[in-house]
């Protein structure tokens, strides 16, 4: 188990520099001089080349990168092009925003897809059944904001049940904050419900066929004790789309945030991507693919722990 | 910040500077020194007494910032005289000072925050209001807690005040709607729906919307220097019906750079370029341009609104636009750089601002002033240098004159700026502020 | 078997929501490709008179925000939605059938590189990728739609990967191999014509997420400078609240086309698993009634098992039809047949074990001198691990890989039996040592992937077996074995048999096992009984053509059903 442990880790850290070097280089590639951007056309040589040797720019690339590199590994992602505000800050002010959404929104997905999955599993072609088929086939097909607005419109401005915009931080009042993440991480998980739901039902059914879950019946276990081994036998399947799950609303967070006005790390991506300002969109991918890698991790673990082949292997 | 500071000099509702923290003032016969009686008993939030010498700490930190720099610049010296006075040397007569003091530039923070550099995190001052850190989440809500006790107390009547950083106009109209907000700057398309809720509607022309000519002189592009491509160009924009079409009626059609209904605005002038493409064209052909000529401009989001409008209107005149997309910082670093763009600008309720900012001094917008290739604007603009008060109307109704004539600058129409408030409480725009001080937002 | 004659594209078009779906997609290219044709203006042209306009004889959908004709941007937008589409597809395409074939088929270090980067690429949300290359490169669409197909590239490879695998074990590639035909042609033309139609299936599925990708991208702001579905959103969105059908037109637009490529997905996938089922062996079925089959041989209160007249039927057919057999107490009874013949649904419909889709019917299934036919599910379930004991056919299929071998021989010892833990484990041990399994703490422990299938053959025997049922029912016990191991549990299970006087039902296609073990034999085909009697009359003079040719088949070397079945199902 420790092996196992050792070696997830291993290729989780991997898998984040691998990921973190290709933005870097992807970024310092697609934008070339940022300085005629950040300057003006009418900028004199001598202004740019002191700003790129403000920036740094005037160095190797790979001599930038280590320099970065080695200061992003103590959390230190430098400074905004733009307002020369340390970046860190920035975005750690922001992720408690994108994390109470998405997880809550991927908690929701795991929950409700659970039952709904299972539910719909266990009798294909039933009401249900066609039913999450339909939704499904729906909810792939409306843009994601579409939601957030017949959300806001019925429940922020018809009822007037939760605030339509804004954020509150749980350290001012934890009742304003369950009410200000409400609404959009519903927007969030619908779609991702759907998904989870429709996953785990065929994960359900794919393992309820299987030839030991029919000998285990003709062993005489109840319906109740056999429920439990397919579960057992579908959640590797269902951790793996919840994991997927929690990626993609981390991207989709960015359009929810935009239309709920949520001050996350969503809006600060796209902001910084409209501007071209390099270094917070690193710091926001390495962010980012931390949070993913730490949720892979603990996924592993899970897995591990549900399924011993993977131990093994 | 008009909640947590008191500024020097207030404007009143006709955008007249009148006493704040400064209770009375003085210009020397010359113009060139301006003497301050400041309000005595004032106190920051921090215990700190407001005096003399924390104005003076003031006024030299905002004399080097580099938004508030702009409106100091033509101060030389600032220097305390005794406990309650201040005075301001100036290197030349500024008759807009007083009004940009007014427009939000003199702000009062208690020295010790200044020089430790916390303000942008933890403002400091002495105004009605003060930020309750429980009710605030960075970047999405800010509450504000009214002070018991205040100078002027009775001008702020509510208790408590929050305020929702919301960028996006959908989004703040449906705060306003789920009833999050009560005031909010609109989107006047939305006033059928404002009505429709029983709102409060203020508007007030706060920018010119058109193209800006940055090459009088036709230095980097040839047909610009000559009055007659302008002069087209001015007719050959319909602009009453791009005020509809875009802005949804919430305007005046104009030509001139002086608000509507401000001192300074010449109504007769507004008809000088009615739209009439046959005339532009004509004007082109006269002035050797029968097919038009290439040009490029700058194109950013904020500005994608006018960009159909533009390109069709002179491509009409057979002027073909290549457009330059670039990110909304880079456009008004960029802009400068190209003989005419888009530009949306704000208009200033003084006219010796507007001369300032939109005419003789160098921004990103006006990038060369070149008034002095004109003999006709730089003799009015140096009378009103030296003019006395009661001839300066007349001046500026001149200069006004002439800079149409010129077709300095190619104005659509002036925008408002519209408030929504629910019922009970009253907006008054005043324009050249982007949002009213809390002063402007009263029960009614 | 009824071999379907009709290629899954007939199918296909007689699917109603799919030939729906496909019409509809093609409706929508026809309108992009002549878009330019059938605008009736400019999509740029700005009439400032219809802004905001509602739907008008001249503008049937009404003017956006700009003063520019609806439909016209509309009939535009479609080109550069489908254009993007086809782009991410395209690229995802390349990226991941290629890589995904060759890991496939070429397994070990290439296959764990590839998968680690596609797994890699999966675990990185596309959406912040996209903006730091918009960032770059500003508003190049291609660029952007090149790189939402680089982030569909693993559902490609995934799929690719697993039909390569699944494909490498044919016979045909075997044969090409052998013919002297290099890597390169084999991975280019067998495998490449393998997985064609699962990547179509799973096109439908990334155009339909890379369009919805697209418009989330335009809605934020990056994107086209063209007319697009997104960018019309966005208008839309602003306006919204004043003028909802300047949103609702691009909405309808991309929902609809998002939904016809899902339904064309989905239809197409139904279409392609229903013909490859097909294509596989099958139980016959007939739909004519026939006259009941077979014999009873034993006295009723003599009898462990007794069936009569049993039918059971699946929706497009019987397949077992009016089958009537007995074994009596200690007899073991032999069922032989050709895969299709019924034999294992028959033993199903005793065990109560068919699944969900079948109906039976049956004049009298008694067990244990028992009528069972009109007992609640219930009580039928409560004859199962007590009465009725079960060896299935695949060892390693038939054990839960998530619990150890002792918790899966003690748990029904405990939930069905009542015995409490340590007794429980006690008779496991037992029982393991019983079936010849020499270390039985180590098996305890051990997972099902731990140990071999012989060894895990003996724990599903011991499994049956612990509970001294006094009808023992086993589906091909040895098939999936070695074969010294096939005669070893066959030896064990004659060993049980008269150690614990159960009455053993073999289900077998081997006339070899039968006349190894069993006292008489009933041989099926198509769901009906041709002949049964005792073992050594029936091997002696078979009196169906029939059971001559089973006989014969199993006297000659063939390959075992274990191999034809492998090569059959891959």
């Amino acid at each position: 188990m420790l092996t196992f442990i050792v070696r997830r880790l291993v290729s989780g850290i991997v898998l984040l520099l691998v990921v973190t070097c290709g933005s870097f280089f992807l970024a310092h590639l697609a934008i070339g001089d940022p300085t005629p951007g950040l300057l003006g056309n009418s900028a004199k040589p001598a202004q740019r080349q002191a700003l790129r040797e403000k920036l740094g720019l005037d160095r190797p690339l790979l001599v930038q990168f280590w320099d970065w590199f080695s200061h992003a590994v103590r959390g230190d992602f430098g400074t905004s092009w733009r307002n020369f505000q340390p970046i860190s800050e920035q975005i750690g002010l922001r992720v408690p925003v994108t994390l109470s959404v998405v997880l809550t929104a991927t908690l929701l997905a795991a929950l409700l897809g659970l039952v709904i999955g299972v539910a719909s599993g266990r009798r294909p072609g039933g009401i249900l059944d066609r039913c999450l088929k339909f939704a499904s086939v729906v909810l792939f097909a409306l843009p994601g904001f579409w939601v957030s607005l017949v959300l806001i419109m019925w429940f922020a401005i018809q009822l007037r049940w939760f605030p339509a915009v804004g954020y509150v931080s749980p350290d001012e009042s934890v009742l304003g904050w369950l009410r200000s993440i409400t609404l959009p991480s519903i927007a969030l998980a619908l779609s991702a419900i759907v998904m989870v739901a429709e996953q785990l039902r065929n994960g359900f059914f794919e393992v309820a066929n299987q030839d030991f879950v029919r000998t285990l019946r003709a062993r005489g276990l109840s319906t109740r004790r056999i429920t439990v081994h397919v579960l057992r036998n579908a959640s590797p399947a269902a951790l793996t789309v919840l994991a997927l799950t929690f990626v993609g609303l981390l991207g989709g967070a960015i359009v929810v945030e935009l239309v709920f006005n949520l001050p996350g790390i969503g809006t600060l991506t796209q902001s910084a991507s409209q501007i071209g300002d390099i270094p917070i969109l690193l710091g926001l991918t390495v962010v980012t693919i931390v949070f993913v890698v730490i949720v892979n991790f603990l996924l592993d673990l899970v897995l591990g722990w549900v399924n011993p082949k993977v131990r093994d292997q | 910040m008009s909640a947590v500071y008191d500024p020097l000099v207030a404007l009143d509702k006709n955008a007249r500077p009148i006493p704040a923290l400064a209770k009375s003032w003085k210009y020397s016969a010359d113009h060139r020194e301006l003497t301050m009686h400041l309000r005595v008993g004032v106190r920051f939030s921090d215990g700190e007494p407001f005096d003399a010498a924390a104005a003076v700490a003031n006024l030299r930190h905002l004399k080097t910032g580099t938004r508030s720099g702009e409106v100091y610049r033509a101060v030389e010296s600032i220097t305390a005289a005794g406990a309650d006075t201040v005075i301001l040397g100036l290197r030349k007569r500024d008759d807009a000072l007083l009004y940009f003091m007014g427009l939000g530039r003199s702000w009062m923070a208690a020295p010790a925050a200044i020089r430790a550099g916390t303000l942008a995190g933890k403002p400091v001052g002495s105004g009605p209001y003060t930020l309750d850190t429980a009710g605030t989440t960075s970047g999405s809500q800010y509450t504000f807690g009214k002070k018991r006790r205040h100078w002027d107390s009775g001008r702020y009547p509510f208790a408590t005040v929050r305020l929702f950083p919301i960028t996006d106009q959908t989004a703040s109209l449906n705060a306003m709607l789920s009833g999050q907000l009560d005031v909010n700057y609109a989107n006047p398309m939305n006033i059928p729906q404002a009505r429709q809720n029983g709102w409060n509607i203020a508007s007030k022309v706060a920018t010119s919307v058109g193209i800006q000519f940055a090459d009088h002189t036709g230095k980097r592009l040839k047909p610009l220097g000559d009055i007659r491509v302008r002069q087209a160009i001015c007719y050959a924009f319909d602009g009453s019906a791009i005020l509809r079409a875009v802005a949804s009626g919430a305007g005046t059609v104009s030509d001139q750079l002086f608000p509507v209904g401000e001192p300074g605005y010449e109504p007769g002038l507004d008809r000088r370029y009615a739209h009439d493409l046959a005339r532009a064209r004509q004007l082109m052909a006269e002035a050797g341009y029968p097919q038009g000529f290439p040009v490029t401009m700058p194109m950013s989001q904020p500005y994608q609104q006018l960009q159909p409008a533009a390109e069709q209107t002179l491509g009409q005149l057979g002027i073909r636009v290549s457009w330059q997309n670039m990110s909304q910082p880079d456009y008004q670093k960029n802009a400068p750089t190209y003989p005419m763009f888009l530009a949306v600008l704000a208009l200033d309720a003084n006219p010796a601002a507007t001369v300032v900012n939109r005419i003789t001094s160098r921004s990103w917008y006006n990038p060369d002033p070149s008034v002095n290739a004109f003999p006709e604007l730089s003799r009015i603009l140096g009378e009103l240098g030296t003019a006395a008060g009661d001839r300066r109307p007349e001046l500026i109704r001149r200069l006004d004159t002439a800079l149409v004539g010129l077709a300095w600058q190619n104005v659509w129409y002036q925008a408002d700026n519209t408030y929504f408030s629910v019922r009970g409480i009253k907006v008054t725009p005043i324009t050249g502020m982007m949002f009213p001080t809390l002063r402007f937002i009263q029960r009614g | 078997m009824t071999a379907p004659n009709r290629g899954p594209l007939a199918r296909f078009l007689r699917k109603p929501l799919g030939l729906g779906a496909l019409i509809v997609l093609l409706a929508v290219l026809l309108l992009a490709v002549f878009a330019p044709l059938l605008s009736p203006y400019d999509p740029g042209f700005v009439d400032y008179t219809i802004t905001h306009a509602p739907p008008s004889a001249a503008h049937p959908l009404g003017g956006d925000s700009a003063g520019r004709d609806i439909l016209s941007r509309l009939l535009y937008g479609a080109g550069s939605t489908l254009y993007g589409a086809v782009a991410a597809c395209l690229t995802g395409v390349l990226l991941g059938v290629p890589s995904g074939v060759a890991a496939g088929y070429l397994g070990g270090r290439t296959d764990r590189i590839c998968s680690w980067i596609s797994d890699g690429l999966q675990s990185v949300p596309g959406m912040v990728v996209l903006l730091i290359v918009a960032a770059g490169t500003g508003v190049n669409f291609t660029v952007i739609m090149v790189t939402v197909g680089v982030f569909t590239a693993p559902g490609y490879y995934r799929i690719a990967r697993a039909r390569a695998q699944a494909v490498r074990g044919e016979p045909y590639i075997d044969a090409a191999i052998v013919a002297g035909i290099g890597t390169p042609r084999i991975l280019g033309t067998h495998l490449l014509r393998a997985v064609r139609a699962p990547v179509i299936i799973q096109s439908a599925l990334a155009a339909g997420l890379s369009m919805a990708m697209q418009a989330g991208l335009q809605f934020i702001g990056i994107g086209t400078t063209e007319p697009s579905w997104g960018e019309m959103m966005n208008d839309g969105f602003r306006t919204m609240l004043s003028y909802p059908l300047i949103l609702l037109w691009p909405s309808l637009a991309l929902g609809i086309t998002i939904a016809a490529v899902a339904f064309l997905g989905s239809t197409l996938a139904d279409v392609v698993n229903a013909y490859t089922r097909e294509g596989e062996p099958r139980s016959g079925t007939v739909t004519v009634p026939r006259e009941p089959s077979g014999t009873l041989r034993h006295a009723e209160q003599d009898c462990a098992l007794r069936v009569r007249n049993l039918r059971v039927g699946y929706p497009d057919g019987w397949v077992v039809d009016g089958v009537t057999l007995d074994a009596a107490r200690g007899e073991v009874l032999g069922i032989v047949g050709e895969s299709g013949s019924g034999k294992s649904q028959t033993v199903f419909s005793v065990l109560d074990l068919l699944p969900t889709a079948a109906r039976t019917s049956a004049d009298s299934i008694r067990i244990g001198g028992r009528e069972v036919l009109g007992l609640a599910s219930g009580a039928r379930q409560a004859l199962l691990g007590t009465e009725i004991g079960y060896v299935p056919q695949e060892p390693m299929t038939n054990l839960d890989p998530c619990y150890t071998i002792g918790y899966q021989l003690t748990e029904p010892l405990r939930a069905v039996h009542g015995l409490p833990k340590a007794e429980a484990r006690q008779r496991a041990r037992a029982m393991l040592g019983r079936v010849g399994i020499p270390d039985p703490d180590r098996v305890l422990a051990a997972y099902p992937h731990q140990i071999s299938g012989g060894m895990a053959q003996r724990v599903l025997i011991a499994g049956a077996v612990a509970a001294t049922p006094g009808l023992l029912i086993a589906d091909e016990p040895t098939t999936a074995l070695d074969v010294t191991v096939q005669a070893e549990v066959l030896e064990l299970l004659r060993e049980l048999r008269a150690e614990y006087g159960m009455t053993l039902v073999i289900v077998t296609h081997d006339f070899g096992v039968v006349a190894d073990i069993c006292d008489r034999v009933v041989v099926m085909k198509d769901g009906a009984i041709v002949e049964c009697g005792d073992v050594r009359d029936t091997f002696r003079s078979p009196a169906d053509p029939y059971t001559a040719r089973l006989i014969a088949a199993s006297l000659d070397d063939t390959p075992g059903r274990a191999e034809l079945d492998a090569a059959v199902r891959s």
